[in-house]
């Protein structure tokens, strides 16, 4: 199989997307692979958790045009095997600069091919919404992982998500979630959870619970998993990152 | 960048400086084992290459710059010897083109003791990483220690920078490969194995001094091969063990009157008992690394019937090696070796008639000779079909001729003597393969037969064997047809002018 990339993805924010690619990604450089994370929200929250700053001259139109620039601006974190493109502000015109060329679901692709031969994994964090950027992760990632928070509203951007695939004749077996700031103390996500086996939507096994280590993360700018690794969300994400690899 | 220290505590004063502008995280002490890898003779560093295992990871990189050129995961109780037990890819290909049939041995294992510092900008973040080994060898030796500046991707700045703060300090960037240091360390000498005849004496010398010099180099090839033999470490061992032993016996014959001829007689005789009690093995050897050419050879359908006979020539071998393992750890084998060397250090052993003569003329006498005799023996298969007896006396003269012109080689102008060596090397070429092929059909006819008679032959046995013996002497006419041509080549003006104006 050629590189895995794995994306993850949700039209909602605030689903704990940015805090599951950071520490699953870091848990593939554990294991001795090369492991590329590409930043593409332009909140740039993976970065910030791994303490990069984008390169000062590095745009947007570099990540389109300019395959050459993009390696260059590839960081080491402070983890051995784990690189991040950092996001860039100007990433929220992403969109805009892709409409004017052509083949441009491909781009991103193209852009990645190019780093095939140096990483094992690429890990792409997403921005949410629907636009020509995701169309472009739809089109490049092997998996698209998309976090739910179990609530109806969070689940209906899921399903919205996979009407979306199907209509534009995207892969949806590429499509799986999981549920994630899952708190079981709370009815509805219980009941959420457990009616989701009925439902055609596809779920991993593994969940993300609710956890105030990871909202720490903020603080400590390290993986969760690296510095609390017997944490409950550190088990889970452990857990999560071998379910993912077994469908790898 | 690495830098060589020349004590452990000198890295007090870089982490000082580089704590002014930098914050520095100690990190835990790390140990490591690293063991490099090259063939008995050197294949990979004379060609640039260094290999190492760290841990569970294979890596092969550039000499000169130290670069990984590709690196391998190995599963665990895994090991590799020949270039063939590693997995298709860019490793196997670099190690097939030098390697060939040679194993990868150990040379010496690195202890590391590694203290890392992280250094971090004003976000906390690490930009690069100082790494100072303690490093001692496995079986004594205290290398100096090399500090290695690691580069983080994306921070080339920071790291120009961290370097220029250690350069100020007047520390200087390493210039040799550190292997080389380590080498030294562990008393090995790089490219150190060679089997060419290493001499450079006056022409004036006399002729017992230069053939003891000869023989001299030729005992401590033998020396040096017997323990990879006893190993079993790879065939070449034996190779080189009784290309030694067969060179031995070709100066003492040819370069008569140099020694008494009583004692050397002698010597020549048990030296040709040992080489005759090893011929099995070699064969086998030969037999086995053909293994690929011989499927290559017959139709796919036929190539399982040449892995069964593989399977008992290679079961055979291993009780021939066996055989041979004694008799290198016999007390005769041992007499045999410890009386050559002491006849050669002696300095008192009488004159013969050609001891005190000098040695270019006598080389230009024994080398005109048998020149002589291989135009003789060539010139007479000319214009006939030339019997494969005939072919085979000519090859050993072509023999004797070649290693008289290698031995002495040093006492002529280097690029008239290798344009007749190349020349000779052709003929010997060709005829090297008829005379093998002859070898083979005779040895095959007799496992065919031998095989046949056994309790229950497999068919596809006797049909691979059978392809093979159809196609042995086909090969072997079509080889024949070339001689003339290049015996004519060999005996051409040009190369008889060269060997006139050497050895008049």
């Amino acid at each position: 199989m050629a590189l895995p990339i794995i994306a993850f993805y949700n039209i909602k924010g605030g689903v704990g997307k940015t805090a599951a690619v950071v520490n699953l990604a870091f848990l593939a450089s554990r294991e001795g692979n090369l492991v590329l994370l590409c930043d593409l929200d332009p909140q740039g929250a993976a970065s910030f958790y791994l303490r990069i700053r984008p390169t000062k001259k590095y745009r947007a139109r570099h990540l389109i045009t300019s395959k050459g620039k993009v390696a260059k601006n590839i960081k080491g974190t402070d983890f051995e095997h784990l690189d991040v493109l950092p996001a860039v502000l100007s990433y929220r015109n992403l969109d805009i600069l892709l409409g004017g060329i052509k083949h441009s679901k491909n781009q991103l692709q193209e852009v990645l091919h190019h780093l095939q031969n140096e990483y094992r994994y690429i890990f792409l964090d997403c921005p949410p919404n629907i636009t020509l950027v995701s169309e472009n992760v739809f089109v490049a990632a092997n998996l698209l992982l998309v976090p739910v928070i179990p609530t109806t509203l969070s689940m209906l951007s899921y399903q919205k998500l996979s009407n979306f695939f199907e209509k534009h004749d995207y892969e949806t077996a590429k499509l799986i979630g999981f549920f994630s700031m899952v708190e079981t103390r709370k009815k509805l996500h219980r009941q959420i959870i457990s009616q989701s086996s009925d439902s055609h939507l596809r779920f991993l096994q593994n969940q993300i619970p609710y956890s105030a280590e990871v909202e720490r993360m903020g603080l400590s700018r390290r993986p969760v998993v690296e510095y609390r690794p017997h944490a409950m969300a550190s088990l889970a994400y452990e857990r999560l990152w071998q379910e993912v690899k077994a469908i790898l | 960048m690495y830098y060589l220290l020349n004590r452990q505590n000198f890295i007090q004063p870089i982490l000082q400086k580089l704590a002014e502008s930098y914050q520095i995280v100690k990190r835990p002490l790390l140990e490591r084992n690293i063991t490099y890898f090259d063939t008995f003779d050197w294949r990979l560093y004379k060609n640039g290459l260094i290999c190492h295992q760290q841990e569970n990871v294979f890596c092969l990189s550039s000499l000169k710059n130290q670069k990984v050129i590709s690196a391998l995961k190995i599963s665990d109780g895994k090991s590799f010897r020949f270039w063939w037990d590693f997995p298709g890819g860019v490793i196997q290909e670099r190690l097939a083109a030098v390697m060939d049939i040679r194993a990868l041995l150990p040379l010496l294992t690195l202890r590391l003791r590694i203290k890392p510092h992280d250094v971090l900008n004003e976000d906390g973040k690490t930009v690069a990483r100082i790494i100072l080994p303690a490093p001692s060898l496995k079986g004594g030796g205290r290398p100096k220690p090399r500090l290695k500046v690691e580069a983080i991707r994306g921070y080339p700045a920071d790291y120009r920078r961290i370097n220029q703060l250690i350069k100020e300090l007047g520390m200087a960037a390493e210039e040799q490969p550190y292997l080389l240091h380590l080498f030294a360390k562990a008393r090995l000498t790089p490219g150190g194995y060679s089997t060419k005849i290493n001499i450079q004496l006056d022409p004036a010398t006399q002729a017992r001094e230069v053939v003891r010099k000869i023989l001299l180099q030729f005992l401590s090839l033998i020396k040096l091969n017997q323990p990879g033999i006893l190993e079993d470490l790879d065939s070449e061992f034996l190779h080189d063990f009784r290309v030694a032993i067969r060179r031995t016996r070709s100066i003492t014959g040819q370069a008569k009157y140099v020694f008494p001829s009583g004692r050397i007689t002698q010597f020549r005789r048990r030296l040709g008992t040992l080489q005759k009690s090893t011929n099995h093995l070699r064969d086998l050897d030969v037999y086995l690394l053909r293994k690929g050419r011989y499927r290559s050879i017959l139709p796919e359908k036929l190539q399982s019937g040449v892995d069964i006979f593989f399977k008992s020539i290679q079961e055979e071998r291993s009780r021939e090696q066996q055989k041979i393992k004694s008799l290198l750890s016999s007390p005769q084998y041992l007499k045999l070796i410890t009386d050559w060397e002491n006849y050669l250090q002696n300095k008192n052993i009488p004159s013969s008639r050609n001891s005190h003569i000098e040695v270019l003329p006598f080389s230009q006498k024994i080398i005109g000779q048998r020149l002589q005799k291989v135009m003789q023996k060539g010139n007479q298969l000319i214009g006939t079909k030339p019997e494969k007896k005939k072919l085979h006396e000519l090859r050993i003269e072509c023999k004797k001729l070649r290693y008289l012109l290698e031995f002495f080689s040093f006492l002529y102008a280097e690029n008239k003597i290798s344009l007749m060596v190349d020349h000779l090397k052709t003929l010997q070429d060709l005829l090297g393969d008829i005379n093998d092929l002859s070898i083979q059909i005779s040895d095959l006819e007799q496992k065919f037969e031998s095989y046949r008679q056994s309790p229950e032959p497999d068919a596809v046995v006797l049909a691979g064997m059978g392809g093979l013996l159809t196609y042995f002497p086909q090969r072997q006419q079509e080889l024949i047809k070339h001689f003339q041509e290049t015996f004519r080549k060999f005996s051409s003006p040009d190369i008889l002018a060269i060997s006139r104006e050497l050895f008049g």
